[in-house]
């Protein structure tokens, strides 16, 4: 019953993914239909079909739309699986990566390495430079990560108010080192500090696609493999242990891939709020608790609610575009207050 | 067989165990004994590996606990833990089938199903088993855990013996269910495996312990049966409050009461 559960949902967000993938690439400015992005795409492993499109249509769909909707499959599902990990690691559905700090740490590092004048990140372009940045952010996620859990952990239980307020701490201190550096910021800084703040896929290049795509595939595929250590986690570390749990590799890898693929996505996409939140929640009120079962959704949820989200971004006000981070937060920060409402009820419960 | 051989520990003065060394034969189940701070649930975070001794022996079918990996321990050695966490809506069978997660690797096999179902009907929650573990009372949340270890070391076959341990079991639980989970622990006890109870309420500890630890400040008072060690002076000592034994008539378990100036005592 369960399974079969499982298999509809999976089929159902699967066909959704599909759909508002061609969406992604079919609607905006130049609109090209579902068949016409078809012939595109087949044309470049060698068949040809009858269906025509013009020089456009193809030069927009395979040198914008494209990177733009794969950035957003690759971003959506990392940071869905990711958060999904790691509230298993806090055993509880409130951690989220841009709620408590690393999001925000991870950006910081990018603005202050770039208005530091590490010119030479700027300079590098494609591919090494998306590595590069992705560098810096990545140290920055890591080394928030590693604070807020260890500031939350209080003889092996997680504070959770702990955990929320130094999230807020964390926010707001790189909220306020990236404020002082938009003062010593030029123009140019200036607009990709407030990139790096509200998150946008505007940015997207086959370079940029290519440069996150190992750092946010190795979650994809890595964390789901924990789920029956992170289920296990959910009744506590030492419980874990006694259950046969490796939980200082579990708390090493779940804290390291979630600070690669923030890392990445914050480089080239800046802070996207709220997915590692929304979407564990959804997949949780379908299909249970069960590690198993989230981990392996996570990602397609992800991507789907990525993609249409940046679909929103752009078309919802043609012809200027939305940040992404904004399109995220509209959805995410109510399901987070519903959630802190209900955890807040269930203590009094108690 | 458990063999604890001359345990030390200190990280406080008030914080440290001195010289403990008792065993555990199979088949038995062993009583931990003292007042509130004695230091026994230290003793069984030492012994279940969680804390690291200072200096000392643990022995478990008489290989040393450093020798197992947890993940090996886990297979034949199960804890019940005072406090527990759980803050996720699964059912509970689904936690009780997390005792099953050492004996496969992804997805529960029929014969994992099977000994969660048996384990649930044991432990008389078989009616609880779709509901949501957070809709639980705190002493159905206790037996649910009870059913999750007992699953954790039930089945198959095994030459050595099972080692069961419990960190107050009777904790939330009404006087029915406390005496069903000591009678399960014993009866698990009884197939040829070794458990061993912090237990607080000293009239269970009399009924259902074959020997006995008693702890005051961190050092031994005694260890053997209850027969041999629990006297009035001892655990008058222990508690630090005038208690006696009382042998009622026709076989009944001896009966642990506080007497004092206060306690009208009819001799």
């Amino acid at each position: 019953m369960q399974l079969t559960r499982i298999r509809i949902v999976t089929i159902a967000v699967s066909t959704l993914l599909i759909i508002s993938v061609l969406a992604g690439m079919g609607m905006g400015a130049v609109s090209i239909t579902p068949l016409q992005i078809m012939a595109i795409l087949t044309k470049r492993i060698g068949f040809n079909s009858a269906v025509q499109y013009s020089d456009v249509q193809e030069s927009v769909l395979m040198a914008i739309r494209l990177p733009r909707v794969l950035l957003a499959v690759l971003i959506g599902s990392s940071l869905a699986v990711s958060g999904a990990a790691m509230q298993g690691l806090f055993r509880n559905p409130l951690a989220d990566p841009s709620l408590i700090g690393i999001s925000s740490g991870a950006s910081f590092a990018a603005v202050a390495a770039i208005v530091l004048g590490i010119n030479s990140i700027s300079s590098i372009t494609g591919v090494s430079g998306t590595y590069a940045l992705s560098f810096i952010t990545f140290s920055g996620a890591l080394i928030t990560a590693i604070v807020v859990y260890r500031l939350s952990q209080s003889g092996g239980k997680t504070i959770i108010a702990t955990m929320l307020l130094a999230g807020i701490a964390i926010n707001s201190l790189a909220g306020a080192g990236t404020g002082l550096f938009t003062y010593a910021a030029n123009d140019a800084q200036l607009r990709s500090i407030t990139f790096w703040m509200l998150g946008s896929l505007g940015g997207a290049s086959w370079g940029n696609v290519a440069g996150i795509l190992p750092f946010t595939l190795l979650p994809v595929f890595i964390l789901p493999a924990m789920a029956k250590s992170l289920n296990a986690f959910s009744l506590g570390e030492s419980n874990a242990a006694h259950l046969g749990t490796n939980t200082e590799s579990v708390k090493k890898v779940v804290v390291l891939l979630t600070a690669l693929c923030v890392g990445a996505s914050v480089a080239v996409a800046g802070v996207i709020g709220f997915v590692g939140l929304v979407v564990p929640h959804i997949i949780r009120l379908t299909v249970g608790p069960d590690n198993r079962y989230l981990l392996f959704l996570a990602p397609i949820m992800g991507a789907l609610l990525l993609v249409c989200a940046d679909l929103a971004a752009r078309t919802l006000f043609i012809p200027a575009e939305l940040p992404i981070g904004i399109i995220t937060s509209i959805i995410g920060a109510p399901v987070f207050l519903y959630m802190v409402v209900k955890e807040l009820k269930s203590q009094k419960n108690f | 067989m458990l063999n604890v051989q001359h345990i030390n520990y200190r990280i406080s003065p008030s914080l440290a165990l001195t010289d403990i060394s008792f065993d555990v034969q199979p088949g038995e189940l062993v009583a931990i004994l003292g007042a509130n701070g004695a230091g026994k649930s230290t003793l069984l975070k030492i012994i279940t590996g969680s804390i690291k001794m200072n200096s000392g022996n643990v022995l478990i079918n008489k290989l040393p606990l450093t020798y197992w990996s947890p993940k090996s321990l886990s297979t034949f050695a199960a804890v019940m833990q005072q406090q527990n966490q759980l803050q996720l809506p699964f059912s509970v069978f689904e936690v009780v089938m997390m005792g099953r997660y050492p004996h496969f690797k992804r997805r529960e096999t029929q014969t994992d199903e099977d000994i969660v179902n048996e384990v649930l009907v044991r432990t008389g929650i078989q009616k609880l088993k779709d509901r949501n573990y957070l809709t639980l009372s705190g002493g159905e949340q206790q037996r649910v855990h009870l059913a999750r270890v007992l699953a954790q070391i039930s089945g198959g076959k095994s030459e050595n013996s099972r080692y069961l341990f419990m960190d107050e079991p009777s904790n939330n639980l009404d006087i029915r269910h406390q005496h069903s989970a000591l009678n399960i622990a014993k009866e698990f006890a009884g197939e040829g495996n070794c458990v061993v109870a912090v237990l607080h309420d000293l009239n269970l500890a009399l009924q259902y312990a074959d020997k006995i630890v008693l702890l005051k400040n961190g050092a031994m008072k005694g260890f053997g049966t209850c027969a041999d060690i629990m006297t009035d002076a001892s655990i008058s000592d222990v508690y630090d409050l005038p208690l006696s034994i009382f042998h009622p008539p026709m076989g009944r378990h001896p009966m642990v009461m506080p007497v004092g100036n206060n306690v009208l005592i009819n001799a």
